[in-house]
């Protein structure tokens, strides 16, 4: 009886410790990532308020170049842009905290609405472009971090390394020339079925894939010369089973904090490619409110772009310790 | 096994995510409808209520789907639109008389009553301060009044003589939609143009023509505005057959253009210039040096080179403008003029000229100002430019919040929308300006007669003299006038533009 006793004390903690530890860890790092969040998007707020103040005169942006005092007086006073700049730093806090962002100079509309409108078509883009990085990079990664060395994979990492260094916006344009406007595949611009969604989706993908195959290829490379592959190998294991079943499954892991991060750089690149492509998402959106001074929707779609990038980094920063529990263990 | 389940699961969710897209629709571009005609444009108009900007971009979108009073003609004239005719009574009163049986798109008449409220609503505080920038050309209307059902009286504080022009985008809605309040008209917006909107977002308007309109009705199907901000995927886009008209050909893309195609050069009274700050003393202060300056610089050539002839270079204003004169000297290239008039001044051996300079503002404009550079260098000009933002340098300077930093800085001589020489004038050439940079006062005395003249010939007469003496005592360096460039593919005849309004009448589909 003692002895049992004594097992079940040892055993007991063992089982719920790391369980327990790790409910911790995760809540710890939501409420640590919330609260850097929170810190972020006062910064951005206030980065972007002063910032805006630095772009012009709003009420001079409206009236153009035929204003007069008069007029100027008039619309400052309309818009409160005659309050003294720390007033209107506050007033914008407070609305800021209660989401509320005005309505949209050019549009009339409510500025977060306008933004949200726009939200799904940059959705279905991200989402289409990181699928074609994601399935693209492990295809070709995979190959060159089993042939890198031969001349197709020497042709490969050349064309992988010329595609890093072309902007994705000429990439966009030559897809264009050649799809849409020479072989007269695809549409060229806006959004509709799936063939509207090809060609930009491609575009996007193109400025993550370079990355995410080099990183796919480097880690695919430093497994397949682990001991566990070469005894695989002599248990007679095709290649193709232990690329799938051994290798892929461990070199993917140190993508998938990168992917996170690609997230953030997606949304940022979707901004060129949607108004290459006309499609009418976020990115379309701030571009068009950057060049014509709707600082409202700048501000709602900075806040909406700073809370996706936020849930992509989390995401991935949750993920990785779950798949690899080595990282658990050091964190 | 479980990665490849895995991957197999990622597959399907893509897939999923590619034909969810599909579904969502409704904003493609192009149409396979041969009787469709989608237009690429830059920006499409910034709202559904046509008054919330003046001129381009909106009116293109506007001028379809909602008539004014009246409407500018290619010559720069105003002509009637829902007015059939219009007199002036006094000094300050007009009436307008509308054409009788126009309706609404909803059924209901265009008369007084429409016509009173929609101006009641722009001059009201809140359309003034919401609509400024379009309000600011006939904010001195003092009063609308309905004489007649139809019969419109409009009230000016002073003499306007312009008035007919400058209400030509005041585009009439009904009144008992008004009355709802704007959500309402930005729910249904209902005008008596030839097309009806059917559907509006922020990168595509989608219109359906309207038979029952007071115009020939336009061969068209549909009309599709789509905003390609890009300028070359909005070439490819036409290329590709995408779009069927595009707006800002720029003058390479004009000379890969398929011999099929067709171009439409659109008058929009803009021209192009250096301009001077001549009442700070130092060289420019002497008429001779800006004479001297105008002849120094190769103005053809630029055109030629540069911007494919697609200029017109003249003296102020241009063909098009209320006040051009043909027989009006412009400063033709002339060296040896400008090295004696620099002489005369006593700068033979030249001097540095700083100009303060918007970049992007039309096609190649860095090119022209490093010709404009070399040429000046000539007479021992050494023209110093700096890059200036337009929102927090131009338009501060511009409007006297802050003070130009050189003697000259890059002037737009925007006459639309009421296409008359005189607008710009009274920023860059008016001694009243609130920042002046130039002063001529025998040139001031007939600007302020201009302003409130209301016999043509008499108006005519002054700005002539107000013209011709800018010839003697330039405000500005004045390169040329640049239009706005459309282009069409093959399925497209007689698309003509002009006054910011597109001619649907004379447009034709194959």
């Amino acid at each position: 009886m003692q002895t049992a006793n004594v097992t079940r004390k040892r055993t007991a903690p063992r089982v719920g410790r790391p369980r327990a530890a790790s409910i911790a860890a995760v809540s710890l790092l939501i409420g640590r990532r919330a609260l850097q969040l929170a810190l972020l998007l006062f910064l951005i707020s206030t980065g972007l308020f002063f910032a805006l103040q630095l772009a012009g005169d709003p009420a001079l942006v409206i009236l153009g170049e035929s204003a007069t005092p008069e007029q100027l007086a008039l619309v400052r006073e309309y818009y409160g842009f005659d309050q003294p700049l720390i007033v209107q730093y506050f007033t914008f806090l407070q609305h800021i905290a209660m989401l509320e962002f005005g309505d949209s100079y050019r549009l009339g509309a409510g500025a977060m609405s306008v933004v949200l409108t726009a939200l799904p078509a940059t959705i279905d883009l991200t989402l289409t472009a990181m699928s074609i990085n994601v399935i693209g990079a492990i295809l070709i990664g995979s190959y060159l971090g089993t042939r890198s060395k031969t001349a197709l994979g020497r042709t490969t990492l050349g064309g992988v390394l010329i595609l890093q260094g072309i902007p994705s916006f000429v990439v966009g344009l030559i897809l264009i020339q050649l799809v849409s406007v020479n072989l007269g595949w695809l549409p060229s611009f806006g959004r509709g079925g799936i063939d509207h969604l090809i060609l930009p989706a491609i575009t996007l993908a193109t400025l993550l894939l370079p990355s995410t195959v080099r990183v796919i290829a480097s880690a695919v490379e430093d497994c397949w010369e682990q001991p566990y592959v070469r005894t695989a190998l002599s248990f007679g294991l095709s290649r193709r089973r232990i690329m799938l079943a051994h290798v892929l499954p461990n070199g993917l892991l140190g993508a998938i904090g990168l992917l996170g991060v690609q997230f953030g750089l997606l949304m940022g690149g979707s901004l060129v490619i949607e108004v290459i492509f006309s499609w009418p998402g976020l990115g379309m959106q701030m571009v068009d409110a950057a060049r014509l001074f709707d600082f409202p929707v700048l501000q709602a779609g900075t806040f909406v772009i700073a809370i996706a990038v936020f849930i992509g980094t989390t995401l991935a920063d949750l993920l990785v310790p779950i798949l690899d529990p080595r990282v658990g263990k050091f964190q | 096994m479980k990665l490849k389940q895995s991957l197999i699961a990622f597959a399907a969710a893509s897939a999923l995510v590619l034909t969810g897209c599909s579904a969502l629709g409704g904003e493609a571009g192009g149409s396979t409808d041969t009787k469709a005609l989608t237009v690429g444009v830059v920006d499409l108009a910034q709202s559904i209520e046509p008054w919330s900007q003046a001129g381009h971009p909106g009116q293109y979108m506007w001028s379809a789907m909602y008539d004014a009073l009246t409407v500018i003609d290619r010559e720069g004239k105003a002509t009637p639109a829902l007015a059939e005719s219009w007199k002036r009574t006094d000094d300050t009163t007009w009436e307008f008389t509308l054409k009788s049986g126009v309706k609404f798109q909803d059924g209901t008449p265009v008369n007084s009553e429409s016509v009173v409220s929609t101006f009641g609503f722009l001059l009201s505080e809140k359309g003034r301060a919401e609509y400024a920038t379009h309000v600011s050309n006939y904010g001195y209307i003092t009063d609308v009044a309905a004489i007649d059902d139809d019969t419109v009286q409009i009230s000016t504080e002073g003499a306007r003589p312009l008035l007919a022009s400058d209400i030509s985008s005041v585009f009439i809605v009904p009144a008992a939609l008004l009355d709802q309040g704007i959500d309402a008209l930005r729910a249904n917006p209902v005008g008596s143009g030839p097309f009806k909107a059917i559907k509006w977002t922020t990168n595509k308007i989608e219109l359906a023509p309207w038979a029952e309109g007071w115009r020939k009705p336009p061969n068209v199907k549909e009309l599709d505005f789509v905003s390609i901000p890009d300028s070359a995927a909005r070439f490819q886009a036409l290329q590709s057959g995408d779009i069927d008209v595009m707006i800002g050909l720029t003058p390479d893309q004009e000379t890969r253009m398929p011999d099929t195609f067709g171009a439409f050069q659109e008058i929009v009274g803009r021209m192009v210039s250096i301009k001077f700050i001549a009442n700070e003393g130092g060289p420019l202060a002497d008429p001779r040096v800006r004479q001297a300056l105008n002849f120094a610089v190769d103005k053809d050539n630029i055109n030629k080179n540069l911007e494919n002839s697609r200029g017109t270079v003249s003296a102020w204003p241009p063909p098009g403008v209320t006040g051009n004169d043909p027989k009006r000297p412009a400063f033709d290239y002339d060296l040896t003029k400008a090295k004696k008039l620099m002489a005369e001044a006593g700068y033979a051996d030249g001097f540095t000229f700083n100009a303060e300079v918007t970049i992007n503002s039309y096609d190649n404009d860095t090119q022209v100002y490093e010709v404009i550079q070399s040429d000046l260098k000539k007479i021992g000009v050494n023209l110093v430019m700096t890059e200036i933002d337009f929102a927090s340098g131009w338009l501060p300077k511009h409007t006297g919040a802050q003070k130009w930093a050189g003697e000259g800085y890059a002037a737009p001589w925007v006459s639309a929308p009421q296409y008359d020489g005189l607008r710009p004038v009274m920023w860059y050439g008016s001694c009243k300006w609130v920042s002046p940079t130039y002063c001529n006062p025998e040139m001031q005395k007939n600007i302020d007669a201009a302003v409130t003249e209301l016999d043509t010939a008499k108006r005519d007469a002054l700005l002539g003299s107000v013209f011709d003496a800018m010839v003697e005592d330039p405000p500005a360096l004045l390169l040329f006038d640049l239009p706005q460039v459309w282009a069409y593919n093959a399925k497209v005849k007689n698309f003509e533009s002009y006054s910011v309004n597109i001619d649907w009448s004379a447009l034709e589909m194959n």
